[in-house]
């Protein structure tokens, strides 16, 4: 017996060596396990947490008394939606920012970025920066001054527009100019934006405009046929963005009404705000899980469609998509 | 082949540092994260001035200079409590309790209590104190906190009657009303701890420019109106006289023909901070939800009360409206500190706000005084804030915790700290030495020649409030609160409202509520 264990040990193969790749890889993943660590511990098991707990009628005051109630939480959403309840109301008010917000600051957005790109602008550094600096700003902060630059009785805009005999709406007051305001507001964060976007202009290859030129191309059609293909992609990313951030719109809102009642007269009662009132006013942890997820499905949805209809408009140079 | 190996684990290194530094928490160095009183590993402490506050929860064991402590933790922020200043009291309250505690042990087996204090900002504490209760790591001791804030926790607080029993505290000195009013369905489940009468805080200079009186500080005064006529200290006298102290820029008071509310400068009167029960209340003792505890109902007294204020802001133009009120004239949300305010009904722990420092307005109000209460139909009510301190039902040694909190509620400093009556006598005299203290270096003017706030005002004027505090839990009480109040906030943003529909709007929506209350 102890012979054959000896014959094995002598006939036995050297011991494997992993391939290059493999220890590659191996060393990749090691370099990635921070962040593969932090994405599984505080990002997707919450998520998994959270579907589980859309099913449950969880507590935040009486954890220990949670059950299983099925889907008593999307019936109850579905009939807020359906009957214009919380839940219906404040994806309204969302959808309403939305469609007012993501073309007013993609065109401001886009508009500065053509400003700052011009030859002719002396300065462009100093107005890249101030422009872009309003970003570094804590959305907290600026909320606070935008509702003093925008008080209707002694707001600064209100009198500009007074001194010129014209009227004021009082913004964060009036149902009707609340959305608005806050639109207002978020064209001081297009910074970011803008930068995107020159980005996306400085990498349009000048000799198609030299050929639009020749081609008697006025400034219009070199913008519309040249700059907006071209830059297509980028503009495709940042309505992306503009999307997903107006779906996670919260701050501004809940500093204007830190009772998250969407005041005045819930024109500002925001999906999320919403779903914060759910969660942690009311303790329905549950019942919020489920309007989280909701969420998701909807800026799935969006862009979803987004991806599908970017083949008639997104321009990839290299053909890629 | 060695430099490469040595990189190899170098980097290997550094990843598992990073994660486990990442998943780790500064606070586990220094404190246990596991284990009950008994059995549990003392964990070293550090020793310093300042009572340093742990993490490790309440029945945990930890060292403190080589001596096992058994952990209290009081949590601060639901209320009062998270100003500089009181957190420099509370902080000396603790240390204090803790050398007392390792020089006299109360415990029977004589390990001393260890309170640990943490505070958070007011805007910030409900959520992390939902999320320490969801987690199972609730803190022992909550407060000072109000019975709203209470409210918002039903379920969460112990009845602390059998405690108080066992370790042989009596209650017997307290107003039996007051412990009604902080009972939650007649269970003892805050601790009394001080009370803050409502009251008129007025601007001596406003008045004095105007040459009007200044309203009365004793029950049963009158006021002598600009023509001499001695009246009652009504609602309808102080409407009166506001518009005599409402001025727009030309000068004009808005008695006076030709003044213009879109220009003003200056107001007669301010509910401060207020909201639609509290306001209501101060016309007269009622409740939203009827005697059956399941009918909405909006009562005549309250009635009133809305449509004063609010012909006050749009008819007479005495009151400020929501967008004047966060003007930079009006200290962009504490109208009275401004200087531009002559009357403002508020509760007395408003003392507080009224210092240039918590004031954006580039004036500051100077020489001020508080006059009593306003009457409606020969009957005063004061809406009273309360404090209480409770303890959790979680407490995993709810009996400790009471021997702090009777240490807490005992020390005088603290409660004329958080601005409050104390509702043991005995701390009076030295409340009103602190609070005088505090405001004398802001306020010069007011002492000036041996001048005095009137703190008899409020002692007198707790003798009025209603029977019914204007925050007792509604059935659905949180969701109640919150739609009543969507209605309410439209009063001081709206014009042309019609009053009648407004009460009907509030009871269609409470008595939904009420009836979808489990």
């Amino acid at each position: 017996m102890t012979i054959v264990e000896d014959n094995e040990s002598v006939h036995a193969p050297p011991p494997r060596r992993m391939s290059l790749a493999r220890r590659e890889t191996l060393m990749g993943l090691a370099f990635l396990s921070p962040w593969l660590i932090g994405l599984v511990v505080f990002t997707a098991l919450p998520i998994i947490a959270s579907l589980v707990l859309s099913f449950t009628d969880f507590n935040l005051l009486h954890p220990a008394d949670f059950r299983f109630i099925g889907l008593d939480n999307y019936t109850r959403m579905w009939n807020e939606l359906l009957n214009n309840g919380a839940a219906g109301a404040s994806l309204g008010v969302t959808a309403r920012f939305a469609l007012m917000s993501v073309p007013v600051t993609i065109a401001l957005a886009l508009g500065l970025a053509l400003l700052v790109n011009r030859k002719l602008l002396a300065g462009k550094p100093v107005f890249r920066t101030l422009f872009f600096m309003p970003v570094l700003i804590p959305l907290v902060a600026s909320t606070i001054v935008w509702q003093g630059f925008l008080n209707g009785s002694t707001g600064w805009l209100g009198q500009i527009l007074r001194s010129f005999g014209l009227p004021s709406p009082d913004w964060f007051n009036d149902p009707s100019w609340a959305l608005p305001g806050l639109v207002l507001l978020g064209t001081w964060g297009v910074g970011n934006m803008m930068l995107i976007f020159l980005a996306g202009l400085q990498g349009v290859p000048t000799e198609l405009y030299e050929a639009a030129k020749i081609d008697g191309a006025g400034p219009w059609a070199r913008f519309r046929n040249v700059t907006l293909p071209m830059i297509s992609p980028v503009l495709f990313y940042n309505i992306l963005i503009s999307i997903i951030g107006v779906s996670q719109y919260f701050t501004q809102a809940y500093v204007l009404d830190p009772g998250a009642n969407g005041n005045p007269g819930g024109s500002t009662l925001f999906y999320n705000l919403n779903l914060y009132k759910e969660g942690w006013s009311y303790n329905n942890m549950g019942f919020a899980s489920a309007l989280a997820w909701l969420m998701m499905l909807i800026v799935v949805v969006a862009a979803l469609v987004l991806f599908r209809t970017s083949a008639r408009w997104v321009f990839y140079a290299g053909g890629e998509r | 082949m060695v430099r490469r190996r040595f990189t190899q684990f170098a980097a290997l290194a550094s990843v598992v540092a990073l994660a486990a530094s990442a998943c780790s928490s500064a606070a586990s160095t220094t404190a246990p994260t596991a284990g009950a009183t008994t059995g549990a590993t003392p964990t070293p402490m550090p020793t310093a001035g300042v009572t340093p506050a742990i993490t490790a929860g309440g029945g945990h064991i930890v060292s403190v200079n080589g001596k096992d402590h058994v952990v209290v933790q009081w949590f601060v922020g639901l209320g009062s409590g998270n100003n500089p200043q009181q957190i420099a009291v509370e902080q000396k309250v603790v240390s204090d309790f803790n050398a007392l505690q390792d020089k006299t042990p109360t415990r029977t087996d004589g390990m001393p209590i260890y309170l640990s204090l943490a505070t958070y900002p007011q805007a910030t504490a409900f959520d992390i104190l939902k999320t320490q209760l969801a987690a199972n790591n609730a803190p022992d001791i909550v407060g000072p906190v109000g019975i709203l804030g209470r409210a918002s926790f039903a379920g969460v607080w112990a009845d602390i009657s059998p405690l108080a029993k066992t370790a042989g505290y009596d209650f017997s000195a307290y107003d039996p009303n007051i412990l009604k009013q902080l009972s939650t369905n007649g269970v003892l489940d805050g601790f009394p701890y001080a009370v803050y009468p409502s009251m008129i805080f007025f601007n001596k200079d406003l008045f004095d420019e105007a040459k009007l009186p200044y309203p009365p500080q004793k029950v049963g005064d009158k006021y002598t109106m600009p023509d001499g006529t001695k009246v009652d200290w009504t609602w309808d006298t102080v409407r009166k006289l506001a518009m005599l102290l409402s001025v727009d820029k030309n000068g004009k008071d808005a008695a006076q023909a030709g003044f213009d509310p879109t220009n003003q400068v200056q107001f007669g009167f301010d509910f401060m901070w207020t909201e639609g029960r509290r306001l209501a209340s101060d016309f007269g003792s009622g409740s939203f939800v009827a005697a059956d505890n399941k009918t909405a109902q909006f009562p005549d007294a309250w009635k009133a009360a809305w449509t004063w204020y609010y012909n006050g802001i749009w008819t007479d133009h005495f009151i400020d409206n929501s967008t004047e009120e966060n003007s930079t004239l009006l200290a962009a949300g504490n109208p009275p500190s401004s200087g531009h305010v002559a009357m403002a009904q508020m509760f007395q722990w408003y003392d507080c706000c009224m210092s240039a420092s918590a004031t954006v307005a580039s004036t500051t109000i100077k020489k001020w005084d508080v006059a009593i209460q306003p009457s409606l139909n020969g009957t005063i009510s004061a809406p009273m804030d309360m404090d209480v301190f409770s303890i959790t039902k979680a407490s995993k040694d709810p009996q400790d915790a009471f021997t702090a909190l009777a240490y807490i509620a005992g020390r005088p400093d603290l409660s004329a700290a958080y601005g409050g009556i104390p509702l043991v006598g005995d701390q009076l005299t030295y409340y009103h030495k602190y609070i005088d203290a505090m405001l004398k270096p802001e306020f010069p003017g007011i002492y000036a020649n041996g001048g005095l706030v009137n703190w008899q005002v409020p002692i007198d004027m707790e003798k009025y409030a209603p029977a019914i505090h204007h925050e007792a839990a509604m059935p659905n009480n949180i969701k109640s609160v919150s739609d009543y109040t969507k209605i309410w906030t439209t009063l001081g943003t709206t014009k042309g409202l019609d009053m009648n529909s407004v009460f009907t709007q509030v009871t269609t929506a409470l008595q939904t509520d009420f009836s979808a209350a489990p």
